[in-house]
C-alpha cells in the first residue's frame, strides 16, 4: 500500500525551535548512518533476545519481548524506514523507549544496527529538518538534524516514528 | 384494627428509615417496600384526609430514592426521616396510645419487612443479639470503617474550630454520624445509634442554619465523637474477650447535652420550625437499662475458648494490590524456569529438590492468597438485581420474586463489575420473555408469582453464575421464523437444538412482538454473550417448554490467570484457553473433507466443521502440512466451533495474562499474551475471532453475488 505525504508540511509551525533541541541524544547506526533519540525517552539498551513473532500484524513490527515481566513490541527501525531488515550481529541491539501518547505511556523496543555514544549537541550545531522532496520519506518525525565530528546525525522524534498515524512503513512508491 | 395495623407500618417505616444508607440498595429497598405498604395501609383505612394527603406526598421522594444511585443524596434522606416523622405525630393524634402499636407489630410478623427490628425492639429483646459469624464481620468491618470515619470528623472539627464551619464540613460530620448511626442500627447496637442519632440530629439543624457550629455546640460534638470512639472500642473489646457491652453512665448526660443544643438553638434563626426531631420516639431514648450488647451466644460454633476474633480489614490501594498480584504471578513465572532450568535438574541433589518442592508450593500458595485478594462477593450486585427485577415485575405488570443464593461467592473484582451488565439484561429477559402474565401463568397451573433463581457457585475451577426462571420456556418455533426473517438462517437451514438457543446471542435479534420498555429491542443477549466471552467465559442455555429457561454463565474464577494448552505450530506456540476447547483428535484421511479445493471441514462423527488452519492464519512457516500427521483441536466461540489444526499440543498449563502492551496496532487473533516457562513471551489465541471469521466466510461463499462480506 502506498502512501503519499506531502514534505512540505513537514516544515510546519509544529517544528521547535532549534533551542529547544539542544541537548544530549543517544546516538545509534542504521545502514551506516547516525541516528539521535533524545536521551530522556531512552529507558535503556538491552542486548539481542528471543522475540516472538505476532501474527497479523505489519512487518516493521518484529514481536513482542519478555522484559522483565512486561511484554512490550520491538519494531524494527529499518523496516520502517523502508530499509532491508534487520540482520542479527553481536552488535544488534534493542533501545527500549518510553514517550506519552494521548492513551497513555507506551514502551517499545526499538531494533537498531548498533548504538554509538551519547552526545551533547548544542543548538548552534542543529539545522532544522530539511524539505525532502517530493517522492520520498516524510519528514514529519526528524525533530532536525545535528552535527558533530563532521557526523550528521538524524535527530528522531520518536513518538512521532512509532506512534498512531504513522503505524505504516513509511515507504513509498520505491518498496512496497 | 386498621388503625392498629397502620400503626405498625409506619413503625416499621420509622425504623426503615432510621437505619437507611445512601450505600446500602438493600436498606433502601426496606424503605421503598415500607413505604408501598404504608399507602396500601393508609387507603385501605380511610382513616383520614390528612394521613392520605401525607401518604400520597411520599410518592415524590419515593422516586427520587428509586433514582437513588449509590451517590449520597443525603438531602433526600433527611427530606424523608422528616416526613415519616411527621407521619408518626399525626398517626399518634389519630390512636390515641401508640403503644398498643407493638402486639400488632407481632401479630403481623411474618410479613414484615427484615428492617422491622428497630432499635426499639432490640432494647426489649436483647437475647436477639447473635454473634455469629457473619455478624462478626459486620462488626469488624463496622469498626473499622466507623474509626476511620472518627477520625475524619476529629480532623474536619479541629479545622471548625480554627475557621467557620463552612456548608461541606458540617455536611460531612453529617454524613459520618449518619453512616455510624445506619450501620449500628443495623447491627442492633442501641446505644451508639442513639448517640448518633442525636448528634446528627444537632449536626442536621446546623446544616439547615438554624443552628451555628461553634463554641460550646462544637465542643459537645468533640464530646459525642470522643465517646464514639470511647464505645466502639468497648465493643471491640467485649466482643473479643466476649464480655457484656458495659452501659456508659455519663451517656446519657451527654444525650441530654447534645439535645438541649437542639432546644435552645432554635430561636437562633427565626424560621425554625420548633419542632423536636420527630424520630426520637424510635430510638429509645427513654429506656435508660440499655441491654448488654456484646452478650455472647452460649452456643457460639467456636472450639477455641469462647473469645472470639474479629475479622479485621484494611483499605489498600487497589493499584498496591494489582501490582501485588503482578509480582506474585513474575513469581509463579520465574518459579517455573528455575525448576525447569537443565543445570537444575542435572544436580537433582536430594536437598536441592526439596527446596525446589517448598519453594514451589510457597509460591503457589501466594498466588492463591494473592488472587484472593481480588476477590469479592458477589452479593453487591446480586442485590442489585434484586431491587432492579422488583421494578421490573411492577412496569410489565408480572408477579415475580427474585431468589438469590451462592451470594458469599467471591469473583475477581473486576469480574463482579462485568456481569452486572449481562445480568441486568438477562432478569429483563427472563422478566419479559420467560416469565407470563398472572392470567396465563394460573391457566397453565403454576403459581401466579413467577420465581427467577439468581444463583452462583464453584464448578470445578470455574464460577458458575445461573439465572433460572419458572417461564414459558423459549419458543423453539418464534426463534427459527424470526431468524428466517432477519436472514440469519436460509429457509432449509437445519440447526441443533443448541444452535437455535444460541441464535438468541444474535445482535438485533428479538422474538418479542412489541417493543416495551422493558425489553424488545434485541440489544441484550448479545451484550450478555460479548461480556461473558470477553471474560473468556461461556453461556450454556437449557430450556424446558412451560417449565422455564436456565442461563448458565461459565466464568474463570479470575481474569488474571488462564488453563490454557499449549500448541506448537512450526517454531511458534500459542495457548489456546482451555475453556474454550470441546476435544482434541488426530484425524484420518477419511475425515477431512474439501469443497472446491480451497475450503477445508472436518467431519467429526457426523458434524462436518470448517477446518482453520492455523499456520495459514498467521503465516507460520514449517508447520506440518499434512493434517494426518497433526491435530486438529475443536475449539468453540460465538457459538460456533471450529477445528484448528496444529502440530501438537505441548502441554496444558495455567498462565498469567498480561496485556500484549500498546503500539502493536491491532492484534486480530490474539487476546493477550503471557510468559512461558522458558521466559519467552507466548501468545493466546482469540477463540471468538478464529470462530468469528469462518462465520463470515461461509456467509460470503454462501452469496456470491454480494459484493461485500455480510458481517454477522
Amino acid at each position: 500500500m502506498n502512501t503519499i505525504s506531502t514534505t512540505a508540511s513537514g516544515k510546519g509551525s509544529g517544528i521547535p525551535a532549534n533551542s529547544d533541541l539542544a541537548g544530549k541524544y543517544m546516538t545509534f547506526r542504521l545502514a551506516n548512518q547516525d541516528y539521535g533519540l533524545a536521551i530522556l525517552a531512552v529507558r535503556e539498551i538491552i542486548g539481542l533476545v528471543d522475540i516472538t513473532r505476532v501474527p497479523c500484524t505489519d512487518s516493521f513490527i518484529r514481536g513482542v519481548i519478555n522484559l522483565r515481566g512486561r511484554i512490550i513490541p520491538v519494531i524494527d527501525l529499518r523496516m520502517k524506514f523502508g530499509m532491508e531488515p534487520c540482520q542479527a550481529t553481536e552488535q544488534t541491539v534493542i533501545i527500549v523507549v518510553q514517550y506519552a501518547t494521548t492513551r497513555g505511556e507506551i514502551t517499545m523496543g526499538v531494533l537498531v544496527d548498533q548504538v554509538q555514544e551519547v552526545l551533547s549537541i548544542e543548538a548552534d550545531n542543529i539545522e532544522p529538518a530539511p524539505c525532502f522532496g517530493v517522492g520520498t520519506l516524510s519528514a514529519d518525525f526528524i525533530l532536525g538534524i545535528g552535527k558533530a565530528d563532521k557526523r550528521v546525525i538524524f535527530l528522531l522524534d520518536i513518538g512521532r516514528v512509532l506512534s498512531g498515524d504513522e503505524a505504516k512503513p513509511m515507504t513509498l512508491g520505491v518498496k512496497a | 384494627m386498621a388503625a392498629a395495623l397502620l400503626d405498625s407500618v409506619i413503625e416499621e417505616l420509622a425504623a426503615a428509615v432510621v437505619m437507611i444508607d445512601a450505600n446500602d440498595l438493600a436498606s433502601i429497598d426496606t424503605v421503598l417496600r415500607g413505604l408501598e405498604r404504608l399507602r396500601e395501609a393508609v387507603h385501605s383505612s380511610n382513616e383520614s384526609e390528612e394521613l392520605v394527603a401525607l401518604a400520597d406526598s411520599f410518592i415524590a421522594l419515593e422516586k427520587r430514592l428509586g433514582l437513588f444511585d449509590a451517590a449520597a443524596d443525603a438531602e433526600a434522606l433527611s427530606a424523608l426521616s422528616e416526613a415519616v416523622g411527621r407521619l408518626q405525630s399525626c398517626a399518634a393524634k389519630i390512636a390515641p396510645s401508640p403503644k398498643q402499636s407493638a402486639p400488632t407489630a407481632k401479630a403481623t410478623g411474618p410479613s414484615a419487612a427484615p428492617a422491622a427490628s428497630g432499635p426499639q425492639a432490640s432494647a426489649t429483646s436483647p437475647q436477639r443479639v447473635t454473634r455469629d459469624e457473619e455478624t462478626l464481620g459486620l462488626i469488624a468491618e463496622f469498626l473499622s470503617e466507623s474509626e476511620e470515619g472518627l477520625a475524619r470528623a476529629d480532623q474536619i472539627l479541629m479545622q471548625v474550630e480554627h475557621a467557620d464551619a463552612g456548608a461541606e464540613a458540617v455536611n460531612g460530620l453529617f454524613r459520618i454520624f449518619h453512616t455510624v448511626k445506619g450501620v449500628a442500627g443495623f447491627l442492633e447496637l442501641t446505644e451508639i445509634t442513639t448517640l448518633a442519632h442525636t448528634t446528627e440530629t444537632v449536626l442536621n439543624r446546623c446544616r439547615e442554619g438554624t443552628l451555628a457550629l461553634a463554641g460550646k455546640r462544637l465542643d459537645v460534638v468533640f464530646d459525642a465523637t470522643a465517646m464514639v470512639r470511647r464505645m466502639l472500642a468497648e465493643l471491640r473489646a467485649a466482643v473479643q474477650e466476649s464480655v457484656p457491652f458495659a452501659t456508659r453512665e455519663n451517656l446519657e448526660e451527654l444525650l441530654q447535652r447534645l439535645r438541649a443544643l437542639t432546644e435552645d438553638g432554635i430561636p437562633a434563626v427565626a424560621a425554625g420550625p420548633a419542632e423536636p426531631t420527630p424520630i426520637e420516639p424510635a430510638a429509645s431514648v427513654s429506656s435508660p437499662d440499655f441491654a448488654p450488647l456484646a452478650e455472647p451466644t452460649p452456643a457460639a460454633p467456636r472450639a477455641a475458648g469462647g473469645a472470639s476474633k474479629l475479622r479485621e480489614t484494611v483499605k489498600v490501594d487497589l493499584e498496591r494490590v494489582d501490582n501485588l498480584v503482578a509480582m506474585v504471578g513474575e513469581l509463579v513465572v520465574v518459579e517455573a524456569m528455575v525448576g525447569n532450568a537443565p543445570e537444575i535438574a542435572k544436580s537433582a541433589s536430594a536437598r536441592v529438590r526439596n527446596c525446589l518442592a517448598q519453594l514451589a508450593k510457597v509460591t503457589r500458595d501466594l498466588q492463591d492468597v494473592g488472587m484472593r485478594m481480588r476477590m469479592v462477593p458477589v452479593a453487591g450486585v446480586f442485590q442489585k438485581m434484586a431491587r432492579m427485577s422488583r421494578d421490573l415485575g411492577r412496569k410489565s405488570g408480572k408477579q415475580l420474586r427474585l431468589v438469590l443464593s451462592g451470594e458469599a461467592t467471591e469473583m475477581d473484582r473486576s469480574m463482579v463489575e462485568q456481569i452486572a451488565d449481562p445480568l441486568v439484561h438477562m432478569i429483563r429477559n427472563a422478566v419479559d420473555h420467560g416469565i407470563e402474565p398472572p392470567d396465563e401463568r394460573r391457566k397453565a397451573g403454576k403459581p401466579e408469582e413467577g420465581t427467577i433463581r439468581l444463583s452462583a457457585y464453584h464448578e470445578g475451577s470455574s464460577i458458575v453464575i445461573e439465572l433460572a426462571d419458572d417461564g414459558r420456556g423459549l419458543d423453539r418455533d418464534a426463534i427459527l421464523a424470526k431468524a428466517r426473517a432477519q436472514g440469519l438462517l436460509g429457509p432449509d437451514d437445519t440447526l441443533s437444538e443448541l444452535e437455535i438457543h444460541m441464535l438468541i446471542f444474535a445482535p438485533g435479534f428479538s422474538t418479542a412482538k412489541q417493543v416495551t420498555e422493558v425489553s424488545g429491542r434485541g440489544v441484550g443477549m448479545d451484550v450478555v454473550k460479548r461480556n461473558v466471552e470477553a471474560m473468556r467465559g461461556r453461556v450454556g442455555i437449557s430450556t424446558t417448554p412451560g417449565q422455564g429457561t436456565t442461563f448458565k454463565l461459565v466464568l474463570p474464577l479470575t481474569l488474571a490467570i488462564v488453563d490454557g494448552m499449549l500448541v506448537a505450530c512450526g517454531q511458534d506456540r500459542y495457548i489456546i484457553p482451555t475453556l474454550s476447547v470441546i476435544e482434541s483428535i488426530q484425524p484420518t484421511e477419511g475425515m477431512l473433507v474439501t469443497f472446491a479445493g480451497q475450503v477445508e471441514m472436518i467431519n467429526v462423527r457426523g458434524h462436518i466443521l470448517p477446518l482453520v488452519r492455523l499456520a495459514r492464519l498467521f503465516s507460520v512457516t514449517g508447520a506440518k502440512s499434512d493434517p494426518t500427521q497433526a491435530l486438529v483441536v475443536i475449539i468453540e466461540g460465538m457459538g460456533r466451533r471450529v477445528g484448528l489444526l496444529v502440530d501438537e499440543v505441548v502441554t496444558q498449563q495455567q498462565v498469567v495474562i498480561k496485556s500484549l502492551g500498546q503500539g502493536l496496532g491491532p492484534t486480530r487473533f490474539l487476546s493477550g499474551a503471557t510468559i512461558l516457562a522458558d521466559g519467552r513471551v507466548g501468545l493466546i489465541i482469540n477463540v471468538e475471532e478464529i470462530a468469528g471469521t469462518t462465520v463470515e466466510r461461509r456467509q460470503w461463499t454462501a452469496n456470491e453475488s454480494a459484493a461485500a462480506p455480510a458481517v454477522v
